[in-house]
């Protein structure tokens, strides 16, 4: 009960925080292929450089092998780098869209414990707790907190 | 129309196949054959599913993404992500698609074991799945 009330108010307050809305744009071959181990991460959040390094190096992804064939790689770099972010807080050295200074920003509120939280695991885990419905929803009103967060604060 | 009568008659046929198989696995089983496959051994199948290898540091093997139950969901020992049933009983878009069983084999031997799967391999686990 306590958490129902406390996740009412955060849903409340977030109601009012300037929506910052993250549009991503559609496409069927990208949502399926880079949708199928994780959500389909915004290609906004990343730098052209930045993707096309990962879509270069498919077979050692994250620890995880996502080889594609060369025809479905080029199309789905060619709308990764058409879209991608152009400003330098979007840009990570190690590729992770949780380690770019606006990832840190955005997420700032959030206490070292909620990331490791077992329903969280890994902050790339965004379904945790953003309803991602069909990858095209990141407004902070579709936000769904976890445990760890509203037991707490 | 008379064609499409008899087009539909023959697909009718090929929907007709023993349930332990679909029209994918039948092109994939005879192709893993072809180039080189004995018969199919289910059981061998079943063995090397839960068989671990260290990859990375870390012990893997198809159970571990998939879980034994295969009516049941998985889940991406990485990303948490779920992945839907393997038996083709509760889904049915498992073994349908001649390209994306391929690709998976390819991905997923490689994060289990390290390496690709030889024909062999696949056939057996194909087999094996098929009748989950
Ligand atoms: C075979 C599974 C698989 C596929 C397919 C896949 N990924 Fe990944 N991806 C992973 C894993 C595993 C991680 C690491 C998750 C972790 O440790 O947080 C990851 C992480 C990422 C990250 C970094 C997330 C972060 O921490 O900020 C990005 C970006 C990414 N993937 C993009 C893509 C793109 C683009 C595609 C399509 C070309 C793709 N992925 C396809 C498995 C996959
Ligand atoms: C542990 C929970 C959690 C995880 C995991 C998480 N987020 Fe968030 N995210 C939040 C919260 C909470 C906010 C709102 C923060 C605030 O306003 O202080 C937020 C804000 C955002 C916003 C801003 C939304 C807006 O309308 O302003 C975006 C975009 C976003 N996250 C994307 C992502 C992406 C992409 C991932 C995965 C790579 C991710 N988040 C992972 C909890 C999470």
């Amino acid at each position: 009960m306590k958490r129902y009330a406390l996740m009412f108010c955060l849903l409340a307050a977030v109601q009012h925080t300037q929506a910052d809305d993250l549009k991503v744009p559609k496409n069927a071959l990208w949502e399926k292929e880079c949708g199928a181990c994780h959500v389909a991460f915004p290609p906004q959040l990343l730098t052209a450089d930045n993707w096309q390094a990962m879509m270069d190096g498919l077979a050692r992804h994250f620890g995880s092998n996502a080889e594609l064939e060369a025809r479905e790689r080029k199309a789905i770099t060619d709308f990764l780098v058409a879209n991608a972010g152009t400003l330098a807080r979007h840009r990570s050295a190690s590729l992770r869209i949780t380690e770019t200074v606006w990832f840190k920003r955005e997420h700032r509120s959030i206490s070292p414990k909620e990331w490791v939280h077992p329903d969280v695991k890994t902050p790339s885990n965004c379904k945790a707790c953003h309803n991602v419905v069909g990858h095209t929803s990141w407004a902070e009103r579709d936000l769904r907190r976890t445990g760890g967060r509203s037991e707490q604060d | 129309m008379k064609r499409l009568t008899a087009m539909l008659m023959v697909l009718g046929l090929f929907a007709a196949v023993p349930a332990h198989a679909t029209p994918a696995s039948d092109t994939l089983l005879a192709k893993y054959k072809s180039e080189g496959a004995k018969a199919p051994d289910a059981a061998k199948g079943k063995k090397d599913w839960t068989r671990e290898e260290v990859v990375e540091g870390e012990k893997m093997s198809c159970a571990t993404c998939h879980g034994s139950d295969f009516s049941k969901p998985g889940k991406h020992h990485k990303t948490g992500k779920v992945i839907e049933p393997m038996s083709m009983k509760v889904n049915a878009e498992r073994y349908t698609d001649v390209k994306k069983i391929e690709k998976w084999f390819k991905r997923n031997c490689k994060d289990a074991w390290g390496r690709e799967c030889t024909v062999q391999e696949k056939a057996d686990f194909l087999t094996f799945l098929l009748a989950q």
